[in-house]
């Protein structure tokens, strides 16, 4: 379970402090779908980032499993973010230099890779539906294609977490939907905890709670279901 | 793919800036490796052979050891009758003047020696390769050094004008030390009438011991009996040459550290750009579970990858300088050994690693949100 507890972030630019996350409180259950939905500026990819320890709140608590994030020392952090976090980026992120399939592995060349996780990398591809082009670069996949791989990153740790920001951002309407339907497969399937950030309502219309974001508030949130 | 994988995928990226980087690297090294490759080799050269080529005891004029000043012919007559002492043979050294040979010219120094008396000590001028050694009555006649008859093209029979007088070639030496087999001598009279030197000069005398192992008692006796002479034994003439190449061997490495220090500046420049460039690529890292430790270790690697091939590509360069040096330079001799090939590597890679240090520590302080949204 994650429990956000009176979330505060606050940037200072110049003389003017930003409050990008000012009170936000909430509870997200295990193997809950959920989306957060808001316009530009409202809080959305921070609040993602706070959720998946890639940024420490000016006050308040983001805790995950009973751990309080804030209590973890920065310096092992990252194996949080390795072991229970996936991250799908708004933009695939992926590295063009390597191949689908090397850039499934990523996260795991620190620990080193053995024949076991090259397996797992090909299996989520095929989930995917990319095991054709496990050896393609980037630069030969189309977009949702990119999208798709950086979605077995996500994958490949076996997280119980997927944070999603954007994720349909960058591809058309069709693409879209074929990614937010993977997502949902993907939560009742395995029962991973899925929360993705979008300004598409359709999107979110597939997602079990609906969280208004406005202001770095939670402005109302609306169950689908 | 494993992490050395990535590693290695990152430096072929840019191949041409790669390549150039590396290039400055092989410089460096292939300048250690020749430089300090040549004074192993004038060492070992000097050192093999030199001191049983010239004679168990070199006297020179007191505080004079280069035997540019002269002494009277009476001083060997003294030395002659101290105990211990066997043979005697005088040396004349002839000022520098160009020897034409019609061949290109020549500038190294030339002995005037006593043909008896050399053979009876067997110094470097009696290890004849080709033709015959000086004897007694030869006038206008001069032996050379193998390493000098190949560079000038000279053979048993050439003629060379050497002060205005002709000289045939008798014979040629060979000791297998390349600076020896530079050497040129002729009779030790016709040396003294060619210089304009008075009929009793000499620079040098050189002594044979009657008893292998003496040689620095009888030095010693020779310094206190004859005044105003300077007797070194051979042996202390290999330290003082030994010192002398320790002095060299520095000063080469201290020149060709400087070239490749500049090469490692290159590579931290590489890096640098090259890690400036992948800031997002690196914020990917970290966001899905990587640790500043894995990005630090990840930039060091390419570091030591770039010292790595630079320096065997230098290697590589150095010997095949040394090997152009060898076909150019009639026995010429660099000693390239394993120790040399080894510190040259640990330069290289420790440029690498310690160019690599910035960079590395520079992406390891990347802020994964900052770079994921660095366009």
């Amino acid at each position: 379970m994650i429990e956000l507890i009176d979330l505060k972030k606050y940037y200072r630019i110049g003389d003017i402090t930003v409050k990008a996350l000012d009170g936000v409180s909430m509870k997200i259950e295990d193997g809950e779908f959920i989306s957060i939905v808001g316009p530009s500026g409202s809080g959305k990819t921070t609040l993602l980032d706070q959720i998946g320890a890639l940024d420490t709140p000016t006050s308040g608590k983001v805790i995950i499993d009973g751990i309080d994030i804030a209590k973890i020392p920065k310096s092992i952090l990252y194996k949080l973010r390795r072991k229970k976090i996936g991250f799908v980026f708004q933009e695939h992120n992926l590295i063009p230099s390597l191949t689908a399939l090397e850039n499934v592995l990523i996260p795991l060349l620190p620990e080193g890779i053995d024949q076991k996780k090259y397996e797992r990398a090909l299996k989520l591809l095929e989930i995917v539906g990319l095991k054709e082009r496990a050896l393609h670069k980037p630069s030969e996949l189309s977009g949702g294609q990119k999208q798709r791989v950086a979605m077995a990153r996500a994958l490949i740790n076996n997280p119980k977490l997927i944070l999603a920001d954007e994720p349909t951002g960058s591809v058309d309407s069709k693409t879209g939907q074929e990614i937010v339907g993977f997502l949902k497969k993907l939560n009742k399937e395995f029962n991973t905890t899925i929360i993705i950030v979008t300004h598409d309502l359709e999107v979110a219309k597939n997602t079990d709670r609906i969280i208004f974001l406005r202001d770095g508030k939670i402005d109302r949130e609306v169950k689908t279901l | 793919m494993n992490f050395l994988g990535i590693v290695y995928k990152n430096i072929l990226r840019r191949k041409a800036r790669t390549f150039l980087s590396l290039l400055g690297i092989m410089i460096g090294v292939a300048a250690i490796v020749t430089l300090v490759g040549i004074s192993n080799g004038l060492r070992s050269n000097a050192l093999d052979v030199m001191s049983t080529l010239t004679g168990d005891i070199t006297v020179t004029k007191s505080g004079n050891i280069l035997a540019t000043e002269t002494m009277d012919e009476s001083v060997m007559d003294k030395i002659k009758d101290i105990k211990g002492v066997k043979y005697v043979a005088p040396v004349v050294i002839i000022p520098e003047k160009e020897i034409e040979t019609g061949k290109g010219i020549g500038s190294f120094e030339v002995y005037g020696i006593d043909p008896v008396a050399e053979k009876l000590i067997g110094t470097a001028a009696t290890e004849i390769k080709e033709g015959r050694a000086l004897e007694a009555n030869d006038r206008y006649k001069m032996i050379v050094g193998s390493a000098y008859a190949k560079m000038k093209n000279l053979k048993v029979g050439s003629k060379v004008t050497f002060y205005d007088k002709q000289f045939e070639i008798v014979g040629i030496t060979e000791t297998g030390n390349y600076i020896m087999d530079q050497m040129r001598a002729i009779p030790i009279d016709v040396a003294r009438e060619v210089a304009r030197l008075d009929p009793r000069t000499i620079h040098m005398v050189r002594v044979k011991v009657e008893k292998p192992g003496t040689e620095k008692e009888v030095a010693l006796r020779i310094n206190l009996i004859v005044p105003n002479v300077e007797a070194t034994t051979s042996s202390e003439q290999t330290e003082q040459i030994s010192n002398f190449m320790d002095t060299i061997r520095t000063m080469t490495w201290a020149i060709s550290a400087v070239a490749a220090i500049v090469g490692g500046i290159g590579i931290m420049n590489t890096m640098l750009m090259s890690v400036i460039e992948r800031t997002k690529e690196i914020g990917i890292f970290k966001a899905v579970g990587w640790s500043n430790t894995d990005t630090l270790k990840m930039i060091l690697l390419e570091g030591f990858l770039l010292g790595f091939f630079g320096g065997i590509l230098g290697v590589i360069g150095g010997k095949l300088a040394t090997m152009i040096f060898a076909s150019l330079l009639a026995q010429f001799q660099a000693d390239i050994t394993l120790t040399l090939v080894g510190e040259a590597m640990l330069f290289a890679v420790s440029l690498g690693v310690i160019g690599g240090i910035y960079p590395a520590y520079r992406a390891a302080s990347i802020d994964p949100i900052e770079a994921l949204r660095n366009e």
